[in-house]
């Protein structure tokens, strides 16, 4: 009886999360239908016209439709790798540091960028990354020829992903250096005992220790695969990188809310949420057997 | 007992709150029905409004007896003149607006960014809440017209546009300008005018054309040669290579763009975007011809070799302008309203002389151009505003306004030079061929230094060209009316002007649903050829896809147009 009562009590607790999940995360589910109708806002999606799977077919169609799809995966994947493994490095550098004053300043450095937009960040980029930017002045001074990152698409991947690790590496690192902190000391003091060196620590204590936390971050990360970066990518591409950088996200906005065609754009939208929620599931089961991670 | 209170407490908590928002989410869509129905209401109460309390004096420019509120959205204007205190929300032309009509300007949204203000006019679209008065493109007002949105301006036009706003109109032959906002014989928008003229000039510093002893170029190889020597031979002479050659814009082409390569095309006998008849009669689209292809294999020549700024791609309008005004770039295409936007680098340094030409020219001696779309915006008018009429009665007196005839408007502002774009409603209206039938004007005041009997509206404009030529580049806003408005208006009657007249303007119903992406495909391809990302056999791929993807449909619609008009 006891028990139970105290279950009620956290159930209620849930209470305000599940409304708000509710009013922005389910009601808005019903604009799918817009994917299959031809939306008019006057006569909103209760009584516009429907059309069945021609929305679909048109997206399916077109000759971009599987090149957005293979951007926004690869793109997303090199992030989730590279926001992975960065941020990983690093803290396990940034654990041998003894120096406790160089650690808080390297470290407020780094997570900075964090808290820039994009729309900032974006700017400072275009102007590292021009003809006479200092990038090109570097690359001239030992003799390379300059590079046009922001107008090639060999480079504009590259140009987005290393950008993203710049912005966020340092912020991710809290984990890791969080992880970092829960292993035993005990542990450390036995090693060097029986002989262990700083290497040896490293391979068998250290990043045992993380392999929990680098599972589970990169199970969890699969759930976000397509989502590439929209605010980023919007502030810095151009028509000659679509090729390479147009993704899901910005192909909605240019043809959703700039060209007014609201079911085509839906029916985009409703695609990525389709592959997305494969790809949670998948990655769910993923944690669930390689990080003991459930939610029920 | 008392754990059991509790419990049925939460239960029933728990219960209200979710059904709370249940029924929240219920009544969101039932009100919109319930509201939509009420809309349509009284709208149609609203048209029959002024014509059941119609008076005798009921006109263009009577005044409200009771204040009346009308709701904007609008585009705002960078660099509007205005002085220290006075906003577009509130300033001299608004308040004139509102003493003659009584009516009272109210924005809901004013955004500079062109794609912000899009932006701002879909999402208003989309949740279906439009203020009273838009100035929209044609993609969006067909999209509102199709929806149901607008309120049918044909018999408010006859009554309550002034004489003036229907000369204007009346002066474009065949109507065509105001047909462009008629759908099914319904005026559902006022369209501006774009005047003859509008296409690019070249505009180069003759400075630095003195400097390296170079000719005034004329054709496409003059052009070449001048652009390697601004390039290469630092015209500004400061000792760096920091000039960049002919400056860019991604649109690449673009009806009256700035930095546009329109006149290479023409040059080249292409005339991208447009619509003609081949000499078999059939209907083709000027974006696949091979003329096109040559013109575009010119324009990769010439960025291969670094005459075009490599970076145009990633360059926004500021950047380019920053270019200009920093004295960076000596060569640039843009329409004879560019006199303006360079008058800001005369002011950074006056040494700076930008002279316009009407070149590059033919093999045939000859400049071939693309008279403009008949328009480009339109007003619209919300079907449910409670006034539609205000929207033509504010454009009116706005219209005496801008053309000062009226003593009180003569005074608003005077001599500061003060933008017409902050009159509430931004609207280009003008005779068709407004620009040479001014250049004599001045050069008569010119020649005699006499200003009796010009007309109220050309006066300023006379006294501004006038005080330029007495004392060139001290006044710049006088100096920049003078260019626009005087040198590069002469220009663009050039007797080597050639008018290529396409057959079809404007849009049919599958380019409203195609014409994005096939646009973005076109836009795209042209990028890469020129940059060189892509082979100029891309070209012939083009064309394949374009056709597959939609094109021979629309060719197809754009045929019907023409032979049914």
């Amino acid at each position: 009886m006891r028990s139970r009562a105290s279950i009620w009590n956290y159930h209620l607790m849930l209470l305000p999360g599940i409304l708000l999940l509710i009013a922005f995360s389910v009601v808005p589910m019903f604009g799918i239908v817009i994917a299959f109708q031809d939306f008019q806002p006057t006569l909103g999606i209760f009584h516009s016209d429907w059309v069945g799977w021609e929305n679909f077919e048109y997206m399916f169609s077109l000759p971009d439709s599987r090149l957005i799809l293979g951007n926004t995966l690869s793109i997303a994947l090199m992030k989730i790798i590279a926001g992975l493994t960065v941020p990983f490095v690093f803290a396990l550098l940034f654990h041998e540091v003894a120096n406790i004053k160089f650690k808080r300043t390297i470290q407020t450095i780094v997570y900075l960028p964090h808290f820039m937009s994009w729309v900032i960040l974006s700017g400072v980029l275009i102007n590292l990354l021009s003809l006479d930017g200092i990038i090109n002045q570097m690359i001239q001074w030992f003799g390379g020829d300059p590079i046009m990152f922001l107008q090639s698409n060999h480079w504009f991947r590259f140009v987005i992903v290393s950008s993203d690790v710049w912005k966020e590496f340092g912020f991710n690192t809290i984990i890791y250096i969080a992880a970092l902190t829960s292993i035993n000391t005990n542990l450390y003091e036995a090693a060097a005992i029986d002989g262990a060196n700083r290497f040896q620590r490293l391979t068998n204590i250290t990043i045992p220790g993380l392999m929990t936390t680098v599972i589970l971050l990169a199970t969890l990360s699969l759930g976000n695969v397509l989502n590439a970066g929209f605010e980023q990518i919007l502030n810095l591409y151009n028509p000659i990188v679509y090729e390479s950088g147009d993704i899901i996200d910005t192909y909605v906005y240019r043809s959703g809310l700039l060209e007014i065609q609201y079911g085509l754009a839906t029916a985009v939208g409703l695609l990525k949420s389709v592959v997305s929620f494969v790809l949670i599931a998948a990655s769910y089961g993923l944690a669930a057997r390689f990080a003991n991670y459930r939610i029920f | 007992m008392r754990l059991k209170r509790i419990r049925v407490m939460a239960l029933l908590l728990s219960m209200v709150l979710v059904l709370g928002v249940l029924a929240a989410c219920g009544s969101s869509p039932k009100e919109e029905k319930v509201a939509a129905p009420a809309g349509s209401e009284s709208t149609n109460a609203g048209g029959n409004e002024p014509s059941a309390t119609a008076k005798e004096d009921d006109g263009p420019f009577s005044k409200y007896e009771e204040p009346v509120t009308v709701s904007l959205g609008r585009q705002g204007v960078s660099g509007n003149n205005l002085p220290a205190g006075d906003t577009l929300e509130n300033n001299k032309y608004l308040k004139y607006v509102e003493d003659r009509l009584n009516v009272k300007v109210k924005y809901d949204f004013s955004v500079e960014d062109q794609d912000a203000y899009n932006q701002k006019v879909t999402l208003a679209i989309s949740s279906n809440s439009l203020p009273d008065i838009l100035v929209v493109d044609e993609q969006q007002f067909k999209r509102m017209a199709k929806a149901g949105m607008l309120a049918d301006l044909t018999e408010l036009y006859d009554q309550y546009a002034s004489p003036l706003i229907k000369d204007y109109y009346n002066s474009y032959t065949g109507d065509r300008v105001l047909n462009t906002g008629r759908i099914d014989g319904k005026l559902m928008a006022l369209p501006n005018t774009n005047i003859d003229g509008n296409y690019q000039l070249l505009w180069i510093r003759q400075d630095w054309l003195n400097k390296l002893k170079l000719e005034t170029p004329s054709t496409m190889d003059e052009l070449k040669t001048v652009i390697k020597a601004f390039k290469e031979q630092d015209p500004d002479g400061n000792g760096k290579a920091d000039t960049v050659g002919l400056l860019g814009d991604k649109s690449v082409v673009a009806d009256g763009g700035f930095f546009t390569f329109d006149p290479i095309f023409n040059a080249n006998h292409a005339y991208p975007k447009n619509w003609f008849k081949d000499e078999g009669g059939n209907i083709i689209y000027g974006s696949t011809t091979p003329e096109t292809k040559q013109a575009l294999s010119e324009l990769r020549e010439m960025y291969a070799d670094g005459l075009i700024d490599k970076e145009f791609l990633t360059r926004k309008y500021e950047d380019n302008a920053g270019l200009v005004s920093g004295g960076r770039a000596g060569i640039l295409f843009a329409p004879w309203f560019g006199g303006w936007a360079l008058s800001d680098a005369v002011k950074a340094n006056p040494e700076a002389d930008w002279v316009p030409l009407a070149v590059p020219l033919d093999g045939e001696g000859k400049r071939n151009i693309v008279p403009s779309t008949p328009s480009g915006t339109f007003m619209v008018v919300n079907k449910k505003a409670e006034h539609p009429e205000a929207a033509l009665k504010m454009l009116s007196v706005e219209y005496e306004g801008i053309r000062l005839l009226d003593s009180t408007a003569q005074e608003l502002y005077k001599d500061l030079g003060v933008g017409w774009l902050n009159y509430p409603i931004n609207v280009q209206l003008d005779y068709q061929d407004s620009l040479a039938r001014d250049v004599p004007i001045y050069e008569k005041a010119i020649k005699d230094k006499n200003l009796d009997g010009l007309p109220a509206r050309i006066l300023p404009r006379v006294k501004a060209v006038l005080k330029n030529n007495e004392n060139p580049k001290k006044d710049i806003p006088a100096y920049a009316d003078s260019l626009a408005f005087y040198t590069a208006a002469s220009i663009t009657g050039a007797k080597e002007i050639v008018k290529v007249e396409p057959v079809f303007y404007g849009k049919t119903e599958a380019m409203l649903k195609k014409g994005a992406n096939l646009e973005k495909l076109e836009n795209e391809t042209f990028l890469k050829i020129i940059t060189g990302t892509s082979p100029l056999e891309e070209f012939d791929k083009f064309v394949k896809t374009w056709k597959s993807i939609g094109g021979d449909e629309i060719t197809k619609e754009v045929a019907e147009a023409v032979e049914s008009p």
